[in-house]
């Protein structure tokens, strides 16, 4: 038979021009297509069952981002093994090459594979959108109520279809994202192993090297808090996390943006990747050091830490370079073992050698502080405000629409106190977590609309000594900030009423009760009494660091709520939060010490403070004890297995001795040689174990003889 | 048709082509030869546009071959490392190499099909290696290509499927023109199939000859010479010479006639212009004495 060339049954030619070769997307559908299957699969289990379920419908708030979390970790999945699946041709040398051919070109192959597996991964995505809006039109909204400060009740539909979109839309770009990184890993590797391990490696290493600088900041620079745009640097850079945080509209466009620019990187490298490198670890030369050097980075960095965390305090820092150099040297070899193909690597002593003067000089340049980290304390020029809240205590942000304190005089003192740190800071580096120290947080809102951020541990003894520390608290700025009832507009806040507790740990072991104040006078007068001594107060009444006095008394304002809701809306937040908005409070709290006088003094005329203040004749004994507490080579406390040991005890028994243990002892104290009191009531049946005791505190300066006396 | 100039490959510091220069002419069968690892599949892989040249070019029809769908369209390629999708059976594939390459020809393939006598419906990995390059040649002659490349494809056919094969090859050269690239690593399967020959070492194109012209331009003589009487081969080209008693044995390129009137016209007691061996003219051709030659001959 005369063979001639004919096209029975077939086609022309998809022309070397074309972009996509339709064929080949077909192929890729078809041989694929069960992989899609499983992927709807998943979803439909993911997110749709949950919502099918009865029990779904009384979520609060979360809804669909309760099941967000495995979507979007399920479609990076998804999309991870179809990259897998269809760039494995590239991954050996026999595929490659019947692949490449075969008439198709470059750029057909290169957009054609990624489109069938847009399509293989998409598809069951978007199919579960639509089941998701079937079951929304069947079923109708899933209001949810929630309490705004300035809106009042807001009415959210949290499965509404425009959430439902959100939703596919944040499950799409993640797939479409992570597809083209992992498109890149399949370019930039030439095994399917090593293209799924460049898919962690892309995924995570620049967030962990983010996350490792924020580390390594924290370890070396003195008062180091990361400023939050690089915390969020390092979830937002990877996708899987980033859209996990926050799957706004906004973050969608900027991933699909970013997705953009990675499929063009994809397809430059394509057309460049060399065939022939099939079955090598990376076919790129110029990604083995990038690779290389940011994996030892990780290595090092990770053992590094993980020594230093398992090591004890004073081995600390030898254990995390010691730690740094095995993970960096075990990193290096594997990874470059496995780069080369070969137990015996080439270039180890240059390459090594190059990554550990580099490691050396970041580390020196922390220790060192080259950026003068440390050292930088803002002129209170610059500065537009601090947050409130300095010192850890007695503040949650809640009061105030405004966190920061404004206060020109505050702001002097709070950055001359910061700079008494820094110039303090070789001797504060040395504090360690004992118990005695206080977190002083140094939140600076900056002129140019920036922030400025610094963590301090200080010695709480240190601070008290400190003059601007000092000044700053009991500045009238800084207590309004604390103390919102010291300027409170009377005609418009109202107080309902006012709950006095009493000292000591339960009502009723010494026969104290709670007394509540609710006649506009008795309300008026100790609120005057009370700002009256709070504009007197001194640090000592303002902090419960050791060596201050026992609080005697706590006030609860309760204040009735600003705003007024309808009756509906307040049914409808009864019904959500077990009481009536209209009938709810505000609560603030003050702790009385020894230092409010006037406040007191008032109690004393109202016959309230027998009732709430311990005296002598509530007290059956106080049982004394003499301690010294055990300090390591560094002089910080150590770890107890069991309680210490009193060195002597003695038990007191005469009222005139419990008085002035009542007037004149420490709510704590941070001395290393103290006297434990242990007061014992009357009433009730109170021992150490069950805690009903009230324990106070002296130091050798302050002790009353009788005690210094009878423990000689 | 394939003219492939000064083609120069690299991989990480070696020359695996260097060089290297070779022609095709249309409807003709070229047997690349070349020991293991000379360059043959490097070249190959040049040739069908899988690798791309360091240096050099590679035409057919004038036409580059990287990344061109045009001249991929019109050229099968049968690899000695085979590769099919898996889960795939002959059909799922014929249908795929049906929309890819614009003359398949569905009856020829079904043709071959039954001809090879292959299960078009089983899974083509669970086809034995044989089986499996009847498979990759029913594709690839279906495809009715203007150039065929095949690497090693003789390999693992027995007998009687591999005249077959080289009937049905024989038979589209002549009917339809098809243009054949063949590689092996042994002369003796080029023989009767191939005419035209190239051999390559190292990664150059050691020799590059038509086999006819081979085969008539290179001469063997036997001769005994009237003592005193020196040979007339001033002015030939002696591939090789040797003395065995009185008995001369001379291998010459050049003209039959014009050597046969040479040493006829001393009147020699014995003359013998005897037939050659395709191995014996690539011995001589090449010197013959490498190892590597031994390995492609024997």
């Amino acid at each position: 038979m005369k063979r001639e060339v004919t096209r029975m049954n077939s086609k022309k030619s998809y022309s070397s021009n074309s972009v996509l070769s339709v064929p080949l997307i077909v192929e890729n559908l078809k041989r694929f297509w069960l992989g899609s299957v499983l992927a709807f699969i998943g979803y439909f289990i993911i997110c749709c069952v949950p919502v099918l379920m009865d029990d779904w419908a009384e979520a609060t708030g979360s809804a669909l981002s309760t099941i967000r979390i495995p979507a979007i970790i399920w479609g990076s999945g998804i999309a991870i093994v179809a990259a897998l699946l269809i760039y494995r041709y590239l991954q050996q040398q026999s595929s490659a090459a019947i692949v490449h051919a075969m008439p198709l070109s470059r750029k057909q192959l290169f957009h054609s594979n990624f489109l069938s597996g847009m399509i293989l991964c998409l598809v069951p995505a978007l199919l579960t959108g639509a089941i998701l809006m079937i079951i929304r039109a069947a079923r109708g909204p899933l209001e949810y109520v929630d309490f705004d400060m300035v809106k009042g009740f807001v009415k959210t539909d949290l499965f509404s279809y425009r959430e439902i979109l959100l939703f596919i839309a944040a499950i799409l770009t993640v797939m479409i994202i992570v597809y083209a990184v992992a498109m890149l890993a399949a370019v930039l590797t030439g095994t399917s192993l090593t293209q799924a391990g460049m898919n962690v490696v892309l995924l995570g290493v620049f967030s962990a090297v983010v996350l490792i600088l924020i580390g390594l900041g924290s370890l070396f620079l003195f008062g180091f808090t990361p400023p939050e745009n690089l915390s969020s640097l390092a979830l937002y850079l990877s996708p899987v996390t980033g859209l996990l945080a926050d799957s706004s509209w906004k973050i969608i466009v900027i991933y699909l943006a970013v997705s953009a620019v990675l499929y063009l990187a994809a397809y430059c490298l394509y057309q460049r990747r060399k065939l022939e490198r099939a079955t090598d670890t990376l076919t790129f030369d110029f990604s083995k050091p990038i690779i290389k050097y940011l994996l030892t980075f990780c290595g090092m960095a990770g053992l590094g830490m993980l020594f230093y965390l398992l090591s004890t305090t004073e081995h600390q820092m030898p254990m995390l370079y010691l730690g740094c150099a095995l993970g960096a040297l075990i990193t290096y070899v594997a990874v470059d073992m496995l780069i080369q193909k070969r137990f015996r690597i080439k270039g180890f002593v240059k390459g090594f050698g190059l990554f550990a003067i580099a490691a050396v000089v970041l580390f020196a340049g922390f220790h060192a502080d080259i950026l003068g980290y440390e050292k930088h304390v803002p002129e209170v020029g610059e500065l537009a405000g601090v947050e409130k809240g300095i010192i850890n205590y007695n503040y949650d942000g809640s009061w105030s629409d405004d966190s920061f304190i404004r206060d020109e005089t505050t702001i002097r003192e709070a950055v001359a106190l910061h700079r008494d740190i820094v110039a303090d800071r070789e001797a504060l580096k040395t504090v360690t977590e004992t118990g005695y120290n206080s977190s002083v947080q140094l939140n600076y809102e900056l002129k140019n609309g920036k922030q400025m951020r610094r963590v301090y541990e200080v010695p709480q003894e240190w601070l008290m000594e400190n003059e601007h520390f000092r000044s700053m608290v009991e500045s009238r700025a800084y207590k309004e900030s604390l103390y919102p009832v010291m300027a409170w507009n009377d005609d418009k806040v109202a107080i309902d009423r006012i709950v006095l507790s009493p000292q000591g740990y339960s009502e009723g072991d010494f026969g104290k009760a709670s007394a509540i104040l609710s006649e506009d006078k008795e309300i008026k007068a100790l609120t005057e009494a009370v700002r009256a001594d709070l504009e007197q107060a001194k640090v000592e009444d303002l902090t419960d660091f050791g060596g201050t006095a026992p609080t005697l008394v706590n006030l609860e304002y309760q204040v009735k709520k600003p705003m007024k809701i309808s009756k509906e809306m307040d049914q409808l937040y009864y019904e959500r939060f077990g009481v009536h908005y209209n009938e709810d409070f505000e609560y603030y709290y003050i702790s009385v010490t020894r230092g409010f006088t006037k406040t007191l003094e008032l109690l004393k005329e109202m016959g309230l403070y027998e009732s709430l203040v311990i005296v002598p004749e509530d007290v059956d004994r106080m049982e004394v004890g003499l301690y010294e507490r055990t300090l390591d080579e560094e002089g910080n406390e150590v770890d107890y297995d069991e309680p210490p040991a009193p060195l002597k005890t003695m038990t007191l028994t005469d009222p005139e001795q419990f008085r002035e243990v009542l007037d004149k002892a420490e709510g704590s104290c941070w001395a290393n040689r103290y006297y434990e009191v242990q007061i014992y009531p009357v009433y009730g049946s109170a021992s150490a174990e069950e805690g009903g005791i009230l324990y106070l505190y002296f130091d050798e300066e302050n002790v009353p003889d009788f005690i210094r006396n009878g423990m000689k | 048709m394939i003219e492939i100039r000064n083609l120069t490959k690299t991989f990480d510091g070696f020359k695996a082509l260097d060089d290297l220069n070779m022609h095709v002419r249309r409807g003709s069968i070229y047997g690349l030869v070349g020991v293991n690892g000379s360059g043959k599949t490097t070249l190959i892989k040049h040739l069908t546009g899988v690798y791309r040249p360091d240096k050099g070019e590679i035409l057919v029809d004038g036409q580059p071959v990287y990344d061109n769908v045009g001249v991929h369209e019109r050229m099968s390629y049968i690899a000695d490392d085979l590769y099919f999708f898996s889960m795939y059976n002959l059909k799922g594939f014929s249908e795929y190499y049906r929309k890819l390459y614009p003359n398949w020809n569905q009856e020829r393939y079904e043709e071959m099909v039954k001809q090879f006598g292959l299960n078009e419906t089983q899974k083509l990995t669970k086809f034995s290696k044989g089986m499996q390059k009847q498979a990759a040649f029913i594709l690839a002659m279906s495809a009715m290509p203007e150039v065929l490349v095949l690497d090693e494809p003789l390999d693992g056919l027995d007998p009687l499927i591999r005249r077959v094969v080289i009937r049905d090859i024989v038979e589209d050269v002549a009917e339809r023109g098809m243009t054949v690239l063949v590689s092996s690593h042994n002369l003796k399967d080029m023989e009767g199939l191939c005419d035209c020959i190239g051999i390559i070492s190292k990664g150059t194109m050691l020799l590059e000859r038509d086999l006819d012209d081979l085969k008539s331009d290179v001469h063997k003589i036997q001769t005994v010479l009237p003592e005193g009487t020196k040979a007339p081969v001033d002015g030939l080209n002696v591939l090789f010479s040797e003395k065995r008693g009185s008995v001369d044995m001379f291998i010459i390129r050049g003209d039959g006639e014009e050597i046969e009137n040479r040493f006829r016209a001393l009147q020699p007691a014995v003359f013998d212009l005897l037939p050659m061996t395709l191995e014996e003219i690539f011995i001589y051709e090449t010197g013959g004495d490498k190892d590597e030659f031994k390995e492609i001959l024997f």
